[in-house]
């Protein structure tokens, strides 16, 4: 116990010690951990605001829908096996059956592909979409009404004219339904596109009273005719569907979505910016991992004469070595504590850009499995970074220890035979690469990790503008969303990369101040210092440089279905950028050591 | 006469109000051109101090430093940098070597930063070994030479650009007394070639190898001497020392 009690104060009085390198070591592993959270809490995060809207819309259990057989209309007979299926005694509930087509949609400059479906203005038992600016359709003043996420894809509200197929027709009101999954996912429920150019499109949903369906419907994009049913028991509409529907359209035979399906398309939506999450996540844990042990490697040279006091005052190599491991887990636990809150409160963000549902969304819950995963990854990386420098500087000698003599640099005959006879800041720049071969490898770690990310980051970007299709069509909000996560998620990988190499940068000149000092004397100039901590920065980084482009690239083609290659311009300014980046982080520290007058650096070795 | 290091009214002070340390107080000294000037006595008395003002190493709070007949001490940290490279050379108690480098790779650095080819750094680089003895071990790293061996690479580091002053702090302060023998020597044997040497030290064999003593304590020079016929010859104390 009191074991424990001398370790917490020895502990508590060490990080008050070091406050900013506790904040950063906090800030690193707090992010780290905010994204874990989000990528593990993002998942089913649409449940509460589609079930609210469900709720609100008098949303259906299951969606029939009746398509044609190719080149033919759909019959009376088929009709008949609608409304039979509408009477089934499993059915609490039934909408009238709703003629939908296709037709191609404009609205101030932007052309889009609209599903049509034509209502009654009397509401219907089941899906009343709620109306959330204007009114309702009216068969006898005519207009249409368009859903919300597509309405702002288009760039109208109510008052403003599209023009479908050529008719043109005021908007008279926007509106929210469960029925269907809003723009631009309706479409994974069945579609006839078959004019030309119309196969890439994403077409939204638009009311209509019903006499416009008739007269926009051609042989090409015949009447499909959508029917809502209710359930006496909503939790069995996927067997309902099963038993009584068919494979999918266009067969000729009745095609039935359970809600739990449209559900779960909407979950989708948000599958993309889980999976950027996720991956971003992993890679800030990686470079919270090497920040830490730079951090911890550096440390370690300034304690080995506290940890020589501690021992010649009685401790063991296993208390020592707990004491150095015990701050670390304290700042480790607390990032933890907060990136779970932060990753909670801002996950529901993400979603409330959903236009297609109504309602926020609700408060994200953190499963104690997530709680689990989290605490213990964030543990894992602090004890991974810090467990063998805190065990080596335990079983150092003690009177080593005392004498504050830090640990051999490294060195390697291959370098020193490849670096002989180059000028005096690439010769300097090498043996320092040499001399530190664990903070090289997390130099060139952290700028691979920044750059893979980077690299995934333009090539999502690339596939996503392929993937929009035309240009002047109505814009994608799940686009827009994922740019947004992916900036997001790129620049947090940036900034932690800068943070890590202002760490490396530090330390490597701290550790090179006797050196260049001696250098100085020799008649080296500031200039030519800094410059040879440069290369001993810039040399890892441009391994790092590659191994992040190889690396990034073939992550991505083996993540996504289609690859789309981003310009070279904008993956060489990635390259160049990453550079600049290092050579001025790099320089400050590098410039501040040159400048150190020399008498005290060499009085203080 | 004119001297090739000169200060005037020199002065160093570290702190302020009672814990005001005058570590060099308004000292002047000339060192004329193949003179050996040994600065010596107790601890912190501001020797080494003086030293790194000489060089170029630290700035002074008041006074003149003069080397090679250019005033250093209010020039850039860049124009002093040069000046070091091509007329001083620093010897130092610790060595000072760089550890990565190998003895050659460290006598040839001060010709390499100077600008000469590396053809002609390496080979006056391994003809200094040569002279101090330890060309077999040019291509040892610092690590696998003795301290003599240490500080004989450091001596032949800091002539290879040929200096007008060779500056020593305490060169011989962690040699064992037969590796001090070996330095001595090679500092009677500089002296007798006309380099310009400033020594500081406490060794009195060491002071034995100078044409002048210069006393210091507190930061103030108590006596300035010139070694004469009756002090005991380098060559007396080296022999007694080789006795030993």
């Amino acid at each position: 116990m009191t074991s424990i009690v001398l370790l917490y104060r020895l502990a508590r009085r060490d990080l008050r010690r070091r406050p900013a390198e506790a904040l950063l070591l906090l800030a690193a592993l707090a992010v780290a951990s905010t994204t874990l959270t989000i990528g593990l809490v993002l998942h089913g995060q649409t449940a509460v605001p589609y079930a609210e809207t469900r709720q609100r819309t008098s949303g259906p259990d299951v969606v029939a829908a009746l398509f044609p057989p190719p080149g033919r209309s759909v019959t009376g007979a088929d009709r008949d096996r609608l409304a039979a299926l509408a009477g089934r005694r499993e059915v609490a509930a039934r909408s009238p059956a709703f003629p939908t087509t296709w037709a191609s949609i404009e609205a101030a400059g932007v052309n889009g592909v609209a599903e049509v479906q034509g209502r009654d203005a009397n509401p219907s038992p089941v899906d009343r979409p709620a109306v959330v600016s204007g009114h309702w359709v009216d068969g006898d003043h005519g207009g249409v009404v368009v859903e919300r996420a597509f309405a702002r894809a288009l760039g109208v509200d109510v008052g403003d004219h599209v023009t479908l197929d050529g008719q043109r027709l005021r908007v008279v009101g926007v509106a929210v339904s469960a029925a269907l999954p809003p723009y631009p996912q309706l479409c994974t429920i069945g579609c006839i596109l078959d004019r030309p150019g119309w196969p890439s499109a994403q077409p939204g949903l638009v009311w209509a009273p019903r006499h416009e369906v008739g007269s926009l419907s051609s042989g090409r994009e015949p009447v499909v005719w959508f029917q809502y049913l209710r359930l006496h028991d909503p939790s069995t509409a996927p067997a309902f569907a099963a038993r009584y529907g068919a494979d999918g359209p266009p067969t000729g035979r009745t095609d039935l979505e359970p809600w739990q399906a449209i559900a779960a398309r909407q979950a989708e939506q948000l599958s993309s910016e889980r999976t950027v999450v996720v991956f971003g996540s992993t890679l800030l844990v990686v470079l919270a991992l090497a920040t830490l042990a730079v951090l911890v490697g550096g440390r370690m040279a300034d304690e080995v004469s506290r940890v020589g006091t501690l021992k010649a005052a009685g401790a063991t190599p296993a208390f020592v070595a707990r004491l150095l491991l015990a701050s670390y887990l304290a700042v480790g636990l607390v990032a933890a504590a907060v990136g779970l809150v932060a990753g909670r409160v801002l996950a529901p963000r993400l979603v409330a850009r959903s236009a297609g549902l109504l309602g926020a969304s609700g408060p994200t819950s953190v499963s104690v499995g997530d709680v689990l995963i989290v605490v213990g990854t964030i543990l894992a990386v602090v004890v991974v970074a810090s467990v063998i420098p805190a065990w080596r500087a335990a079983r150092t000698s003690t009177v080593h220890a005392l004498a504050g003599a830090g640990r051999t640099p490294h060195r390697s005959r291959l370098i020193v035979r490849a670096s002989a006879g180059l000028p005096p800041p690439a010769l300097f720049g090498l043996r320092f690469v040499a001399r530190r071969p664990r903070r090289t490898l997390l130099t060139a770690m952290s700028i691979a990790v920044a750059v893979c990310g980077s690299v995934v980051a333009l090539y999502a970007q690339a596939s996503l503008r392929a993937e929009r299709g035309p240009a002047g069509g109505p814009a994608d909000p799940q686009v827009a969303q994922l740019h947004t996560v992916l900036l997001a998620v790129t620049l947090l990988l940036v900034v932690m990369t800068a943070v890590n190499l202002v760490f490396v940068a530090t330390a490597s000149a701290v550790d090179a101040r006797r050196l260049l000092a001696v250098a100085r004397t020799l008649g080296a100039t500031p200039a030519e210092s800094a410059a040879s901590l440069g290369v001993a920065q810039v040399l890892p980084a441009i391994v790092g440089l590659v191994l992040g482009f190889v690396a990034g690239s073939a992550i991505f083609r083996a993540l996504a279905a289609h690859t789309v290659t981003p310009p070279l311009a904008q993956l060489a300014g990635l390259a160049l950028l990453a550079v600049c980046l290092v050579v001025a982080l790099t320089a400050v520290p590098a410039r501040i050591e040159a400048l150190r007058p020399i008498a005290e650096t060499l009085r203080e070795a | 006469m004119s001297g090739v290091v000169r200060v005037v009214g020199l002065a160093k002070h570290y702190g302020n109000g009672n814990a005001l340390v005058r570590a060099v107080d308004d000292v002047d000294l000339e060192v004329a051109t193949g003179e050996a000037v040994v600065i010596t006595g107790p601890s912190g008395c501001g020797k080494s101090t003086l030293l790194h003002l000489m060089g170029g190493l630290d700035r002074p709070d008041a006074g003149e430093v003069w080397i090679a007949g250019r005033r250093i001490d209010h020039t850039s940290e860049r124009t002093r940098a040069r000046l070091r490279r091509d007329n001083v050379g620093f010897v130092f108690q610790e060595f000072h070597l760089m550890e990565e480098l190998t003895a050659v790779e460290n006598v040839e650095l001060p010709a390499l930063l100077a600008g000469r080819s590396s053809r002609q750094a390496r080979r006056r680089a391994t003809a200094l070994l040569e002279q101090v003895g330890l060309e077999r071990q040019a291509g040892h790293l610092p690590s696998a030479l003795s301290g003599g061996q240490k500080q004989r690479v450091a001596i032949a580091r800091a002539l290879v650009n040929e200096p007008a002053v060779l500056l020593a702090d305490e060169p011989t302060g962690s040699l064992d007394s037969a590796a001090t023998i070996e330095v001595l020597r090679l500092f009677e044997r500089l002296r007798a070639n006309g380099q310009t040497l400033v020594v500081v030290t406490h060794d009195q064999r060491t002071a034995a190898t100078a044409d002048r003593m210069v006393g210091m304590r507190d930061g103030a020079f108590v006596e300035d001497v010139a070694l004469g016929p009756e002090t005991a010859s380098a060559a007396q104390i080296l022999t007694a020392g080789s006795r030993e």
